[in-house]
């Protein structure tokens, strides 16, 4: 289920009465684990089982792990969990791609292939809770985390539904210790929660849905080519809208689990006010760029090497997070020029910090606009389609496209670029403490009665109401 | 500490709402003095699966309608089943291709009626297969919906009832919208009425029809634009697609008759000059072994002149079904 559906609504007003009414501990686990399957088998029953099999299996190589001193058996159980959850990722999200690209590289040879196109189904978060259980195993195996959690702990931890579906991929050894005690109800913590669930469904509903993706929609559904205004304005609300809904989204997690005496760590920090390329990637996803800096590009080596393989592990960690997004070239593509852009930096040693404000201005712009280039070939369906985007956008000649959309588009740009430049240190959760209660409650009515105005229904029929 | 009370959440809460409950009560006051109220029957996926499953039990020599809007709104179904004497099925879908739709019944071992399918020029670029395609695949896990995804079945549950108390929820109204109709002090009419038979009805007298008109043909030049783009080999497989589908139909006794329902005479010329009939649905006959019935073709199909351009008004609805319904008959009639 949705985050922004009435199920969803039902669903946690029950959980969380529920939660808070009972007083065992044991007992509030075993509802919110219960709850987290119910929620995960909204979406299809059948998968469930493989939720259920990556528990089990990392739950029972990191019990093993803990009980061997023997490096070599550390290891083969260590790549058995890394097999299974890896495995089954590559499965479900890379097959046919695969068997596209081996059909393209024996037609290279001169062989014809044509591989079968198999029907596979995505479950819904495969990608966000398979690195949350390698995290465990990986941690027990480095020594990081040195004891077991009981298989029900560890079950909750994996399927914890706040961010089951969408992240934030939160550590193990970030989330378990907050099983171990039970949360004091707290009227702020719950106020919080419901804060930023509400802040959450205005920038996924109104923000992303309603203001800005028609006109990202509209500008890269255009066939033909299209103009420069449009281009770039159809770009930045894309960049506003991949923003606005896993923001929003991620939001929406940390205010459900605040809601239940839980904390999950921010995952977006204010990325736009970047003002260098590392910046931006301490800012946007953090917990998955977190997760492959400390589970690929160190291990790697990170930047303990020579200045050639700390540019080789840089490249590598972003292709395989572009990978990471989608099975597509495309993805591949936009890892490859965060990656050079991310070595260019290293190589030119641009600091923000020792820069000169103006200079520093001049390159945060700079940062700004290479990662809307790089988003272009993330939103594009091929090379084509992107490259004449970006010809568009450096001038070229086109048809401009307007949805009449495009006032609230750019009111929404503007706003957000400036919000994050000015509060880039800011948290969401210190902005909304410092506002006293009315304002607070002002704004807090106005974004859920505008998330109202912007749900539900089918507009199709209302084209002709301008008439 | 747990529980200070300096953060003062519960004022920010009955703050909140308070703006909450009194906006939505607002708001759907405003909807409703200006005209707004729910639909009786909402043209969802629920409902189309439910007709195509329908068509599977269809009796040979029973009609299935396959296309779009225009033989959604240009049909009257009560009059096609009495002119024909045969029952009739309207599996249409609102702004998609009737290619997805037409290989559906194709593949369909069950359905042995005839199919009346409504094809538009771009169609056969292949544009707007993805909508038919998703009630195609909405039908399939139709039964297995309620429990492959349960959240999906109980989202609608909820709608429904959510829908009685927030009738402008139900039709997605934006603020804008309702802006520009209290500005402009008009009603909102509810011009399209659809039925439990899948049937629709346009009334357009409320329109300003002049600014419709141009509306609709500024959308649908920039339509056929676009689809000029589109390879040609591209429209020859679309074509090889469609016999295979007609061949497969009449294997089991039934038959295909595609027809062009009439737009305006402006949009005939610019259809003309972006998809020229030669290129395009002139090939259908030839290529599909299908019959074309082409409204400008007949003058007792041509004096109609749809309201908006594209979508007849109710007011012509039941006396153009009944002369394609003739002409369906003369058709069936020569086949035989």
């Amino acid at each position: 289920m949705q985050f922004d559906s009435l199920t969803f609504l039902v669903f946690f007003a029950i959980v969380l009465f529920a939660f808070w009414s009972l007083h065992d501990w044991s007992a509030r686990k075993n509802l919110l684990l219960a709850a987290s399957y119910v929620f995960y088998a909204a979406w299809n029953p059948l998968y469930v089982g493989l939720i259920l099999l990556s528990t089990l299996v990392d739950w029972c190589v990191a019990g093993r792990m803990l009980l061997t001193r023997s490096v070599l058996q550390r290891r083969l159980l260590l790549l058995a969990s890394l097999v299974v959850n890896l495995g089954l990722l590559a499965y479900f999200k890379y097959t046919n791609f695969l068997l596209d690209v081996s059909g393209d590289l024996l037609a290279a040879f001169g062989v014809t292939y044509q591989p079968p196109a198999y029907d596979i189904v995505l479950p819904v978060g495969i990608s966000f809770y398979t690195f949350q259980t390698l995290s465990y195993t990986i941690d027990i195996y480095r020594g990081k985390l040195d004891r077991h959690w009981s298989l029900r702990d560890f079950a909750l931890f994996v399927s914890f539904f706040p961010q089951l579906v969408a992240g934030p991929i939160v550590r193990a050894a970030h989330f378990l210790p907050q099983t171990e005690r039970p949360p004091v109800f707290s009227r702020d913590a719950l106020g919080m929660g419901l804060a930023l669930v509400a802040c959450g469904l205005f920038m996924k509903v109104v923000l992303a849905d309603a203001f800005v993706a028609p006109v990202a929609d509209a500008v890269f559904a255009e066939s033909t080519r299209v103009g420069f205004f449009s281009a770039w304005i159809g770009t930045l609300s894309f960049g506003a809208q991949i923003f606005f809904d896993f923001a929003g989204y991620s939001t929406i997690a940390i205010g459900t689990a605040a809601c239940l005496g839980f904390n999950i760590p921010d995952n977006f920090q204010k990325p736009y006010g970047a003002q260098g390329f590392s910046d931006f990637w301490s800012r946007w996803h953090i917990s998955l760029s977190t997760w492959f800096r400390d589970y690929l590009y160190i291990p790697l080596g990170g930047n303990r090497g020579t200045t050639w393989t700390t540019y080789r592990n840089l490249m590598l960690t972003m292709l395989v997070a572009g990978f990471w997004h989608g099975a597509s070239w495309m993805f591949l593509i936009w890892g490859f020029v965060h990656g050079a852009m991310l070595m260019l930096e290293r190589a030119a040693g641009l600091h923000a910090v020792v820069m000169p404000p103006v200079a520093r201005a001049i390159y945060a712009f700079f940062v700004l606009v290479m990662v809307h280039v790089a988003w272009v070939f993330f939103r594009s369906s091929d090379m084509a389609g992107a490259l004449e985007m970006l010809d568009a956008m450096t001038g070229a000649a086109g048809d401009s496209v307007y949805t009449g959309r495009e006032p609230f588009a750019l009111l929404v740009i503007v706003g957000m670029l400036a919000y994050h430049s000015v509060f880039r240190h800011a948290r969401l959760q210190d902005t909304l403490l410092a506002m006293r209660p009315l304002p607070r409650g002002l704004l807090l009515g106005a974004m859920l009665l505008l998330v109202f105005l912007y749900s539900g229904g089918d507009e199709r029929s209302f084209i002709y109401f301008q008439f | 500490m747990n529980d200070t009370k300096g953060n003062g959440w519960k004022q920010t809460g009955w703050i909140a709402i308070a703006v909450l409950l009194l906006g939505i009560a607002g708001w759907e006051y405003v909807f409703a003095a200006l005209g707004g109220s729910r639909q009786p029957v909402v043209d969802d996926a629920d409902l189309w699966s439910e007709w195509r499953e329908r068509a599977t039990k269809a009796a040979p020599g029973d009609l299935i309608l396959v296309g779009a809007s225009r033989i959604q709104l240009g049909t009257d179904l009560g009059t096609l089943e009495r002119v024909t004497g045969q029952r009739v099925f309207q599996l249409a879908i609102d702004g998609a291709s009737f290619l997805p739709v037409l290989g559906d019944l194709a593949m369909d071992a069950r359905v042995r009626a005839n199919v009346i399918v409504s094809v538009r020029a771009p169609d056969l670029t292949g544009k707007g297969v993805e909508r038919g395609q998703q009630m195609i695949d909405y039908y399939r896990h139709w039964t297995a919906a309620r429990f492959a995804s349960p959240s999906q079945y109980t989202e609608r549950m909820l709608k429904d009832v959510a829908y009685d108390f927030l009738p402008s929820r139900e039709q997605g109204v934006r603020p804008e919208t309702l802006y520009a109709f209290w500005r402009d002090d008009r009603r909102i009419s509810d011009y399209l009425t659809t039925y439990a038979t899948r049937e629709r009805e346009g009334d357009y007298s409320n329109f300003d029809i002049a600014a419709l008109r141009e509306f609709r043909y500024r959308r649908s030049v920039k339509w056929f634009r676009d689809a000029a783009q589109t390879p040609a080999d591209i429209i020859d497989r679309n074509l090889r697609y469609m016999r295979a589908a007609v061949e497969a139909i009449r294997q089991r006794g039934g038959d295909v008759i595609f027809v062009r329902f009439p737009i305006s005479e402006e949009l005939l010329a610019a259809s003309e000059r972006h998809l020229p009939h030669e290129r395009y649905l002139g090939r259908i006959t030839p290529e599909t072994g299908a019959t074309l019935i082409s409204f400008e073709d007949y003058p007792s199909l041509r004096r109609f002149d749809p309201a908006d351009g594209s979508h007849l008004d109710v007011t012509d609805q039941a006396a153009f079904t009944a002369e394609l319904a003739k002409i369906i008959l003369e058709t069936r009639e020569r086949a035989r």
